[in-house]
């Protein structure tokens, strides 16, 4: 992610014999090179592996999956990191959805405090994608990267708890 | 987004699932924007009693909001007869019926 972090879409991408079957692949216009994108998506089952881990993580510790799930879709996979960014947006309202019922239907939810939150992100990821869509993909990469870094820090900090 | 949209539709004859997934989105992220914004002002107005209720249904929508995508996806490819995709979105429900219902459960 790191090394590939001045580039603007992936290039060479063979597709493997599962995503030919799934028909794996798409397009989108993107406004900020002014042109139709179109790719092919690569190495399916690692990418599912690896999804597989991101749902424990995201189900144990309470973050949003993302930060697994687009590394995995741009690196492994090979997706355009916006094709990626807004897939792992699409599924996380899936994958959340199954953690969180267990939370609403065990009373585990308080309404007052979820309530301005959630509101807060929803105003917050509306305008979030209004700009994802007019942004280079190398600046989205750039703002990614840190992004990755404090959530390690985080995550050693929870788990760790030296200091 | 919109851009997307109109092309897609003059693609095909029917309208594609990414245009009827996107508008299912858009309205439920709508409806649990304003009942959580009116959720929002009762707090702010004092009214402690409409407040949590208010967020609640907002929180509601806002998790029946995938389920119901998962919903139209399954039945849309199930009119498409895409088979494959529609016992993955049915697996989908499946898992997410069993998290309600065993969440419950303890």
């Amino acid at each position: 992610m790191f090394k590939a972090r001045g580039s603007e879409l992936p290039a060479n991408v063979v597709p493997d014999a599962l995503s030919e079957m799934l028909c794996l692949s798409g397009s989108y216009y993107d406004q900020a090179i002014g042109s139709q994108v179109d790719y092919q998506v690569t190495r399916t089952i690692p990418g599912l592996i690896i999804m597989y881990f991101s749902g424990i993580a995201a189900g144990l510790l309470g973050i949003g999956a993302g930060i697994f799930k687009v590394p995995a879709m741009d690196q492994v996979m090979r997706m355009p990191l916006k094709a990626s960014t807004a897939t792992s947006n699409f599924m996380i309202g899936v994958t959340a959805t199954s953690g969180a019922v267990v939370y609403f239907a065990r009373d585990d939810v308080a309404p007052m405090v979820a309530g301005p939150v959630v509101l807060g992100v929803l105003l917050g990821a509306m305008l979030g994608t209004r700009l994802m869509v007019r942004m280079s993909a190398a600046t989205i990469r750039k703002l990614f990267v840190p992004l990755v870094g404090y959530t390690a820090m985080e995550m050693i900090y929870k788990g760790v708890k030296w200091w | 987004m919109v851009v997307n949209e109109t092309q897609q539709d003059n693609d095909s004859e029917f309208i594609s699932i990414e245009a009827i997934l996107a508008r299912l989105l858009r309205i439920g992220s709508v409806i649990a924007t304003i009942l959580l914004g009116a959720g929002m002002l009762s707090m702010g107005l004092g009214n402690l009693n409409e407040a949590p209720r208010l967020f609640t249904s907002g929180l509601l929508v806002m998790l029946a909001t995938p389920v119901m995508r998962v919903l139209v996806a399954g039945l849309v490819f199930a009119k498409k007869k895409d088979w494959l995709f529609f016992i993955i979105c049915f697996v989908v429900l499946c898992t997410l019926t069993a998290g309600i219902l065993l969440g419950n459960g303890e």
